[in-house]
């Protein structure tokens, strides 16, 4: 009995300790008052070069130290000069001698002032330095190669080291950004010392078998791969050069990593010019938090400034804290991400369109919205962003609508013959009932939670879905290979124009088989228009016929969950991770 | 002894290779390949299927997945010694389970070989023919499907295609009859026989598995493929801080749990052991990723006035700090972490600490020692306490893998960047360098214990000899 009471006092304590209000907080006044950014990343930073990584919070830390010729402002969401002058003079190419005639030439000019830690001038020569790393076939940069592939030499002024013009063949709508944005700029001198690459013509690493024939047999330009992705070059502090404002004072396993503001950097004269040269905080600290309690348990302590990410329920507990409130903005921007269900319009039970759209009607996505999101998020329409210049908004969202759902099935055929609840139709002699297996991700709570909704919705219209729960590989295996009727997606989307041609034209990554002579035509012509009343007619049509043929449920569009401190001035993104904290501005 | 340890010894190496041969057999049944992650998204979107293919083979070359696996495979005659040549992982294992349905890989090479060249074929004809771009998606998909039904599917498709346009039926109608009459060949020559007849393929020590165990020997453990640098960097700075962490707790965990256990046991049924049984039997049952997060919860915010620890991390100062200032920061950090995996060890390891002295209490040899007036403090701690250590010792056995090896609750809500967090993060990317690695570390921490658990046994009773059978 002396044990009962002792456990029940223990548990009361406990649970009494879990609910109390935050407002019994003592914390009230800011207790943080420098000029350093203290953000959250939720995974150790790795190798610290932008061509090696594909880690989303490496890439985040790298863009701070290493310079592109053009970077796309998070704010004006268009490319703006960085490392050039100017964004480029395009020009044709006429020369009848030159086997490129007919391309264009993109011409940057370098800022005079630009210059790495050493002192010494960012110049073409560190530009075409860069690329012969890049498409070096020892340097595991495959995932950016694609990116120039129209890319077929470039010419450095000999009279002004600064200007680069860049020789094109059939260049796609979006080169000026692939060509200025693909990959910063990385000093020759430094990570290339021996100068092992500087006399390969850099036409030579465009032709893969010359170039990987040639690495084979050379000592020494395999040395430099294996130096260029050594930890000497990517984790040691003092060797790690860009032409950006911050330079790596700490990087190490365990502890923060530090980065310092350098100290009469150039671009700070520049910067009233040239909006993606600001950067105003001392320091940025960059801190592993991995489990989410921990983060929630650091704002609270102040010992963080920056976190996006967070779930929407902690997002909106914090931010009725009247205590955090005081320390902390709670910002929610509109994210660049769809989530959807892809269909299989392959398959015989899902070729016809009214099924399809039946499905639509019957998928209640206020109630996702209000269950999954805690409010946080917008129907989507089509693949494009609501707040995208392109989205057609003329367009409007499908309704949940059982009843609806029900005449479309009837007239494709599909009726409840045999009263059980679920439509039939007979294919072949055989009654066939319209019941479809929905791919979920097995180990993703909010993937089966969407699952369970959409088979209760669909049931309302008479279709019966079946989940099965597979592992991330095997699903989007099971996408590709077209073996699916159903399955759930998420899919980011560019703050660039759209491009519908990867998942709509009718080869490439198409996972649902869409496609019409129509909408290949549309694509088509779009990488070769540039006006941007054209494309926007373009792009109205090319959503028209998408959300006709309805090869996709469209379930929604997210918010961010960021909060930052409010000593800062900050203006939430809706680029991913929507803060920039070299932006972050001291009161 | 020595002649103990020696044959120790000798199965400790085939052990060791038999836990290897496992990691590799296990990896291959694991969906995803690790070619694939370090390539470009959307196959076509960038970059032709020509382009995507020779990068692919490239990436897969330097990375050693384009060698046979293994020495050799034990395997039906159905499947060719050669299938490994086929380096796109998502195609040899569709022709694997083509195999397995069908046991005729004449035929299957023979329709493979139609699919390649139909696909080039198609791929030279201009896509202004719209319905070109449509089989050519169709053939695309024939390449990853295996079952009937879906291969059977997209012939229909591409038939309903070509009857569609007479241009593309001129131009394509041989070469896609061609392809039908080989998938019906597959169906109709079927050899499923030749799926009951074991054969071993030698492939020679030029394969995946040869090439990693020689250099893990030499101490080269590879390359992680997930960040591109040497494992050995990554679990150097992992190791420490995990032997660290967990050889604080194991050593507060004992440091506890002896006297907690020797006093119960002293105390036999009386209030002093039914309270510790009952505390420590609480604390055993609390899940220790609750307790933990309770412990962020209330000692490390102001909300609920005990702001007393830090929240996660290991240090909060930088390297360049004085030692003692990092010392005793890294300290106040650890404070919690060890506390949570401390905690719940205690029980069990008090109770077996109990159980062993009641035992040998009870014994005629206590008996006669106190007979002899020696002191109950020389009994307990000089007679009975050495001879009540066995089950401490067994446990102690499997303490030092899991030293090593790490806890990832505590390491994930903390965020310490130890052997687990590593683990985790490793299994996640399907980074098999780190893995094996440390499987195999684990491994040889394991052998190790029980070596040692062995040798604990014989100091503390000397009645205990190796060499006697």
């Amino acid at each position: 009995m002396r044990y009962l009471f002792l456990l029940i006092t223990f548990s009361s304590l406990v649970f009494n300790g879990c609910i109390s209000d935050p407002k019994s907080t003592t914390e009230s006044a800011w207790s943080r008052t420098n000029n350093e950014v203290i953000c959250r990343i939720d995974g150790e930073p790795e190798t610290i070069n932008t061509m090696l990584t594909s880690s989303r919070y490496t890439v985040q830390i790298c863009e701070q130290i290493f310079f592109y010729l053009m970077y796309f402002d998070p704010y004006e969401l268009k490319l703006v000069p960085q490392l050039a002058k100017a964004a480029p003079e395009v020009t044709t190419i006429t020369d009848e001698t030159s086997p490129y005639q007919g391309g264009k030439m993109y011409t940057f000019e370098i800022h005079e002032t630009a210059v790495w830690d050493d002192g010494k001038p960012v110049t073409g020569k560190d530009f075409v330095f860069t690329l012969k790393a890049l498409f070096h076939p020892m340097v595991q940069a495959q995932r950016y190669r694609p990116y120039l592939s129209f890319v077929r030499d470039v010419e450095v002024d000999p009279d002004n080291p600064k200007k680069i013009s860049v020789i094109t063949e059939n260049p796609p709508s979006q080169a000026i950004e692939r060509i200025g944005n693909a990959v910063p700029l990385l000093p020759a001198h430094h990570y290339d010392p021996e100068s092992t690459l500087e006399d390969i013509p850099l036409s030579t690493f465009f032709d893969t078998e010359a170039i990987t024939a040639m690495v084979e047999g050379d000592e020494q330009l395999q040395k430099f791969a294996e130096r260029f992705a050594s930890p000497e070059f990517t984790r040691q502090p003092e060797n790690i050069m860009g032409a950006g404002p911050y330079r790596v004072e700490q990087l190490a396993t365990g502890q923060p990593t530090i980065l310092v503001k350098k100290e009469n950097w150039w671009g700070d004269a520049l910067a009233d010019q040239y909006s993606s040269l600001r950067a105003y905080p001392e320091r940025l600290i960059y801190k592993t938090i991995v489990d989410e309690a921990s983060v929630i348990a650091a704002l609270k302590s102040e010992e963080i400034d920056a976190v996006s990410d967070l779930p929407p329920n902690d997002f909106l507990t914090l931010k009725a804290s009247p205590a955090l409130q005081e320390i902390y903005n709670f910002h929610a921007p509109p994210l660049l991400a769809v989530y959807l269900i892809y269909i299989n319009t392959r398959d015989p039970k899902l070729s016809d369109k009214r099924v399809r759209r039946a499905l639509a009607l019957s998928t209640n996505i206020p109630e996702i919205i209000q269950s999954l999101y805690s409010g946080m998020a917008q129907q989507a329409v089509t693949s494009v962003h609501p707040m995208d210049k392109y989205f057609n908004d003329t367009l409007a969202p499908i309704p949940y609508d059982p009843e609806q759902a029900r005449e479309l099935l009837a007239k494709a055929g599909w009726t409840d013959t045999n009263q059980n609840g679920i439509v039939d139709k007979e294919i072949d002699g055989n009654t066939v009932e319209l019941s479809l297996d929905l791919h979920i991700t097995a180990d993703n709570d909010r993937s089966r939670n969407l699952g369970i909704i959409f088979q209760d919705n669909a049931r309302q219209s008479g279709i019966e879905i079946n989940l099965v729960a597979k592992a991330f590989n095997e699903l989007i295996q099971s996408q590709k290979s077209g073996d699916f009727q159903l399955s759930f997606g998420g899919r980011a989307l560019a703050p660039t124009d759209w491009e519908p041609k990867q998942n709509y034209y009718s080869i490439g990554d198409n996972r649902t088989g869409f496609g019409t002579e129509e909408s290949d035509q549309l694509i088509d012509e779009l990488q070769n228009t540039l006006d941007p009343a054209k494309r926007a007619d373009l792009y109205n049509r090319i959503q028209e016929i998408i959300y006709d043929e309805q090869p996709e449920i469209y379930l929604v569009v997210t918010q961010g969950r960021i909060v930052t401190h409010k000593r800062f001035e900050v203006e939430p993104s809706i680029i991913h991770p929507g803060f920039f904290p070299q932006y972050f501005k001291l009161k | 002894m020595l002649q103990y340890i020696f044959r120790r010894l000798l199965i400790f190496f085939p052990t060791l290779l038999v836990i290897s041969f496992l990691a590799f057999g296990l990896s291959q049944c694991t969906p995803g390949d690790p070619v694939e992650q370090t390539m470009p998204s959307g196959e076509r979107g960038y970059i032709s299927k020509e382009a995507y293919d020779r990068t692919y083979r490239q990436t897969a070359h330097q990375m050693g997945l384009d060698l046979p696996l293994f020495y050799l495979s034990l395997t039906a005659i159905a499947y060719p010694d050669t299938l490994h040549r086929i380096v796109r992982k998502e195609y040899q294992e569709n022709l694997r389970k083509l195999i397995s349905h069908y046991g005729n890989w004449e035929q299957i090479s023979l329709y493979f070989a139609e699919l390649n060249a139909a696909d080039q074929y198609l791929a030279q004809l201009p896509d202004s023919i719209y319905l070109v771009k449509k089989v050519r998606s169709e053939l695309s998909l024939l390449y990853l499907n295996d079952q009937d039904r879906s291969i059977q599917a997209r012939l229909d498709s591409i038939n309903h295609f070509l009857e569609q346009d007479t241009l593309l039926a001129n131009l394509a109608g041989a070469q896609m009859r061609q392809l039908k009459q080989r998938y019906e060949d597959i169906k109709s020559q079927q050899t499923p026989w030749k799926l009951k007849i074991p054969t071993i393929h030698w492939h020679g020590f030029n394969n995946q598995y040869h090439y990693w165990i020689t250099h893990f020997i030499r101490g080269d453990f590879g390359v992680s493929y997930r960040d591109k640098q040497p494992v050995y960097d990554q679990l150097k700075s992992a190791i420490p801080i995990t032997l660290m962490i967990n050889g604080l707790a194991i050593f507060f965990a004992y440091l506890l749990a002896i006297p907690l256990g020797v006093y119960s046991a002293k105390y036999k049924d009386q209030k002093f052991d039914r309270v510790t049984l009952v505390v420590l039997f609480m604390l055993h049952s609390l899940p220790v990723f609750w307790v933990a997060t309770l412990l962020i919860t209330f000692f490390s915010t102001p909300e609920y006035g005990m702001d007393w620890f830090p929240t996660f991390g290991l240090t909060d100062l930088p390297q360049s700090a004085p030692f003692m200032h990092r010392f005793w920061d890294t300290a106040y950090h650890l404070v919690l972490p060890i506390f949570s995996l401390t905690y719940g060890a205690l029980a069990f390891l008090s109770r077996q600490m109990r159980g062993g002295l009641v035992n040998i209490l009870g014994l005629d040899f206590i008996r006669t020692a106190r007979a002899k007036g020696v002191s109950e403090r020389q009994v307990i701690w000089k007679h009975g306490f050495r001879n009540a250590l066995f089950p401490i010792i067994t446990v102690f056995a499997s303490v030092l893998p899991a030293a090593i090896s790490g806890s990832v609750v505590i390491e994930v809500i903390f965020s310490i960047p130890g052997m687990g967090k590593t683990t985790v993060d490793a299994i996640n990317a399907q980074d098999w360098p780190v893995i094996y690695t440390i499987l195999m570390l684990a491994s040889v921490m394991t052998i190790v214990g029980i070596l040692l658990a062995d040798l604990l046994y014989a100091a503390a009773d000397p009645r205990v000899k190796f060499n006697k059978r």
